[in-house]
């Protein structure tokens, strides 16, 4: 109730109305020229005696009289009752309410017509709580992982410690769980023994719950067997399963470090959670402009990886941002990626320069001084220097960003720890073999760098007529970098052929097979070492035992090849939730984070490494784009997290009978329905015509009290 | 006012049928009708008493000697004439305009009245005119010369100042010798044991006193409406009330007031008549001297 309506203001003017013009006609008196004013003075006098206590009655009475009449005007705009407190009536003896709400990300979802599913949540927690009693207890959980810690209230709570405890129920991110919270708060009864127990489980229900079903066998009995009245509701509304839904679950270029001018692909994961097809499009900036927008169509339920064509002019770091205009959740529908664009990559190349290894055409470091020639007057972006082993045999410069061992028959062991030590730095290594090459000594040499040990070739001779082709004739999981390269209008590695390669002993177990034949053995397998990467092409570079010198997607496999051997060169700039950023700053000074979610959140002193100045700080761990800024520069870098309720919907009818099983209770279809099925509390009683009674009580009871006076 | 308004012709004609005795043993200096102090001449037999020398030897009771040989002396009763005051209160109360007639013009008028009635009977009458001390005192006197002067002063004197009584009573005490009737024309409105008090020591000197109370009808009721600033004629304090909320107690503390006067003249033994001013006011002072004839 609230008297803060301006009518009501203009109501109780109105009701005050007769006392102002009582007190303005006392203010006319009539003057009487009286000579018994002794006997007056003694009727006033003993008045004033006598009946100042009757005064006094008349005073609260006609007090109580204007009291009663701004209830009653106040009552008049008093919310609807129904609205006001919604909430179930109470059980005769105390009661122990367990309040679980699911406070995670999915919950900020607004549905057609309403208000988020937290705020609704919300408001039925405060209407619970509200119409507690004295005796009474109400435990709050959380159904997220890592949400708050449970409160327990006892007694009434007043709206103030009501209103603070509900404004710091926000939707973050984390998944939900039935099982344990629920085990908790059947838990938290025990200290309630005397006490009825009602549960209230305020969730959307998202489909992923599905297998949670499966764990709640046990909960049905137990509450039954504790007396628990378990009241679930959905406050997810079913007919949004198809509200228009595209998720960008990821954005990815393959590294964070590209060279200037290079065409690349960045590849977007986005999943239609909707039960209808969905026709968008997907809108690509780069530093805050527009750079691309591409339509697309999705099936209901559909996940793709979408390539979006993407080339960086300018050296420095930028900011690539991916938004659909269609996301529920608008954190879920943008994704960025911060990039730092090279001018150019320095590869030095070891390559067989004998005569042997040009036998039948070019050596592969022929085709290598070709792919990377520059086309026109456009620098290419990578630049060889062929060296030799002896070049390679000492500490390599700070310049260089990947080495490729194209082919050399032998290995020279002395080049095995400057070449470690050059990867664990960030460098980048890539072994292509031929057909000369002497596995035992790559083995023996760089053991502690190749991926895999080699063995020996698959065939003796090469036959035109046997090839074999990239299994699938796609990518997959091949890195980002090379993901349209199999597509059909962007290349055709999907036809290379490959008419030999070697054959590799088990890899070791942190190399990953990114690229396999059709007979399953491996093409490139990747290995991380320290910050740096090193790749094992099977084959060859040039055209001795392959055609992908020849195909279109030759020289684009090779640039993204070094590209992403070269992306240890530069410090991550997407991180993941808890990584450590570490950003080389040109100034000394003072660096500000600002989070994604608008908050100043950190401020941190750069500190000198090798006369450089280096920015290092964990960022907060919510996915998005932290920018940071000092000393006049700016920078940008991302926490990248899959988005952990992207699916809005909630579980299907099928699922919702399920649920309803392994809790005891159906589902509500939201608060009121809720409300409805259990009996509303009806504190909130209309009130006025009780005012009214009374009012009139009390106005004749003055009346006759002053007439006795 | 005027002399022929001060006691009409018609009123002058029933007064010449009005009869007033003192109901007390007065002093007078002529033979009258009333019973005196003294022994005189009548032939009413008062008492015996034991002769003394110098005693009137017309007055011995022969008989008496004959049969007890002791020297009695016959005593007669004294008749003589009246020493009336008429004691006014011309205190400002006294101007209350009223609804039909002002106190002050029905005090004025029965006073006319009483003193060419008493003029006729040949007793004299006096004039004290009262407020909060002794405004006029004129000695009783008969005659038409001195009724005239007494009724230029009935006429010509006007209310002023505040009520008391009792303290003009002290006053008199002083001048007046003789024993008479003091007939008091007063609205009381002060406090009534003191009132009664003084007239008591009136009473206590053997003067016959009689108290009219007047008033007028709306000072009994209060008969106003809405809050009301009441002017007090005497001292012009403002004293404000709601009529409607106090009319009650009002006629309450009227009741005690009378009560308590009433009560105060009981005790001292003096004749007490509350008067309520009226037009008709020859015609309420003939029923009174009438009834006052009537009473033992």
């Amino acid at each position: 109730m609230t008297l803060l309506h301006p009518l009501a203001l203009v109501g109780l003017i109105a009701a005050l109305s007769p006392i102002v013009i009582y007190l303005l006609l006392r203010r006319r008196k009539t003057e009487i020229p009286w000579g018994a004013s002794y006997l007056l003075r003694l009727t006033l006098t003993s008045k004033r005696k006598s009946s100042r206590w009757k005064q006094f009655v008349v005073l609260a009475c006609r007090a109580l009289i204007l009291a009663l009449v701004a209830l009653l005007l106040a009552e008049a705009f008093r919310p609807n009752p129904a609205s006001a407190l919604l909430a179930p009536a109470l059980p005769d003896g105390p009661v122990h309410r367990l309040l679980l709400y699911d406070d995670s990300a999915s919950m900020a979802a607004v549905d057609a017509g309403q208000t988020s599913r937290l705020t609704r949540a919300s408001a039925a927690l405060e209407a619970l709580l509200a119409t507690q009693r004295a005796g009474d207890y109400a435990t709050l959980l959380s159904l997220r992982e890592g949400g708050l810690a449970p409160i327990t209230l006892a007694g009434r709570v007043d709206s103030a410690r009501s209103r603070e405890l509900l404004d710091r129920l926000v939707p973050s991110e984390g998944a939900i769980d039935l099982h344990g919270p629920l085990a908790t708060a059947l838990s938290r009864l025990a200290s309630t023994p005397g006490a009825q127990a009602e549960l209230y489980l305020f969730s959307d229900f998202p489909r992923q719950l599905a297998a949670e079903v499966d764990h709640l066998p046990w909960f049905a009995a137990a509450a039954a067997q504790r007396g628990v009245r378990v009241v679930p509701v959905n406050l997810a509304d079913p007919a949004a399963a198809t509200a228009p839904n595209l998720v960008l679950d990821e954005l990815t270029l393959g590294t964070d470090l590209v060279p200037q001018g290079l065409p690349l692909t960045l590849v977007v994961t986005a999943t239609n959670h909707t039960d209808a097809p969905l026709a968008t499009s997907i809108a690509l900036l780069m530093d805050g402009q527009e750079w691309s927008s591409q339509p697309v169509n999705f099936q209901p339920n559909e996940q793709r990886r979408l390539p979006l064509p993407i080339a960086f002019a300018a050296a420095g770091p930028h900011l690539v941002t991916a938004s659909v205009p269609v996301s529920r959740l608008p954190a879920y529908g943008t994704r960025s990626l911060s990039v730092q664009v090279t001018p150019r990559l320095q590869v030095w190349v070891v390559a067989d320069t004998s005569e042997a290894a040009a036998a039948g055409g070019l050596a592969d470091a022929e085709f290598l001084r070709r792919a990377a020639a520059p086309v026109g007057d456009q620098p290419a972006p990578i630049e060889l220097t062929p060296v030799t082993w002896q070049e390679v045999s000492q500490p390599l410069p700070p310049e260089v960003d990947v080495v490729i061992v194209a082919g050399v028959p032998f290995a020279a062991a002395g080049a095995a720890e400057p070449l470690r030590a050059f990867v664990q730095r960030g460098g980048g290594l890539i072994f292509t073999l031929a057909p000369a090459l002497q596995p035992g000594g790559y083995n023996e040499g760089f053991a502690a760098l190749l991926p895999a040990a080699l063995t020996t070739p698959a065939r003796e001779e090469v036959e035109p007529a046997t090839f074999g082709l990239l299994q699938g004739g796609g990518t997959r999981p091949f890195a980002p970098l090379f993901d349209d390269l199999a597509e059909e209008r962007q290349g055709d590695l999907g036809d290379v052929r490959f008419y030999n390669y070697f054959r590799l002993a088990a890899p070791a177990p942190e190399s990953a097979v990114l690229l396999r034949l059709g007979d399953d053995s491996p093409l490139l397998v990747h290995r991380a070492l320290g910050r740096g990467q090193v790749y094992l092409w099977t084959s060859t570079l040039g055209v001795a035992w392959n055609s992908l010198a020849v195909r279109q997607s030759g020289q684009p496999l090779l640039y993204r090849l070094v590209t992403a051997a070269a992306r240890g060169r530069v410090l991550p700039r997407n991180l993941v939730p808890g990584q450590r950023a570490v950003l080389p700053w040109p100034t000394a000074g003072r660096v500000e984070a600002l989070q994604p979610d608008g908050i100043l959140a950190q401020v941190v002193e750069t500190a000198a490494w090798q006369e450089t100045h280096v920015v290092s700080f964990v960022p907060a761990p919510i996915p998005g784009v932290h920018r940071l800024r000092g000393g006049g520069h700016e920078e940008a870098i991302t926490v990248q997290r899959a988005p952990a309720e992207g699916d809005l919907r909630t579980v299907t009818a099928a699922t919702a009978e399920r649920l309803a099983t392994a809790l005891g209770a159906p589902l509500y279809a939201g608060w009121p329905a809720a409300v409805q099925a259990l009996g509303a509390a009806d504190a909130q009683r209309p009130l006025w015509p009780w005012l009214l009674l009374a009012l009139l009580a009390l106005y004749l009871f003055e009346t006759w009290f002053v007439r006795q006076l | 006012m005027a002399f022929i308004d001060l006691l009409p012709p018609q009123a002058a004609a029933q007064a010449r049928h009005l009869e007033f005795f003192a109901r007390t043993r007065v002093e007078g200096y002529l033979k009258g009708a009333n019973a005196s102090k003294l022994r005189g001449q009548s032939s009413d037999f008062l008492r015996h008493r034991q002769y003394q020398a110098g005693d009137d030897l017309r007055h011995l009771d022969w008989r008496v000697y004959a049969r007890s040989d002791r020297l009695v002396t016959r005593e007669f009763e004294e008749y003589t004439n009246l020493d009336v005051y008429l004691a006014l209160d011309f205190s400002g109360s006294m101007a209350y305009p009223g609804t039909a007639i002002s106190k002050l013009a029905f005090m004025r008028h029965c006073a006319a009245l009483l003193a060419y009635a008493l003029n006729l009977q040949r007793d004299r009458c006096g004039l004290v005119a009262t407020t909060d001390r002794i405004v006029h005192f004129l000695k009783p006197a008969g005659g038409k010369k001195h009724l005239a002067e007494l009724f230029r002063l009935l006429v010509t004197l006007e209310p002023a100042g505040e009520t008391n009584v009792g303290r003009c009573v002290r006053h008199l005490l002083t001048q007046v010798r003789r024993k008479g009737v003091f007939l008091v024309f007063s609205d009381c409105y002060q406090e009534p044991d003191e009132l009664t008090r003084a007239l008591g020591t009136l009473r206590l000197q053997g003067h016959d006193v009689v108290l009219y109370q007047m008033h007028d009808r709306d000072e009994a009721t209060l008969p106003f409406n809405g809050f009301t600033q009441f002017r007090d004629l005497e001292t012009g304090q403002l004293d404000a009330a709601d009529p409607l909320e106090i009319r009650a107690a009002y006629a309450a503390v009227c009741q005690e007031h009378l009560a308590r006067l009433q009560a105060g003249c009981n005790r001292f033994g003096i004749e007490f008549h509350p008067l309520e001013a009226v037009p008709h006011w020859d015609r309420v002072m003939a029923q009174l001297l009438r009834e006052r004839l009537r009473r033992p």
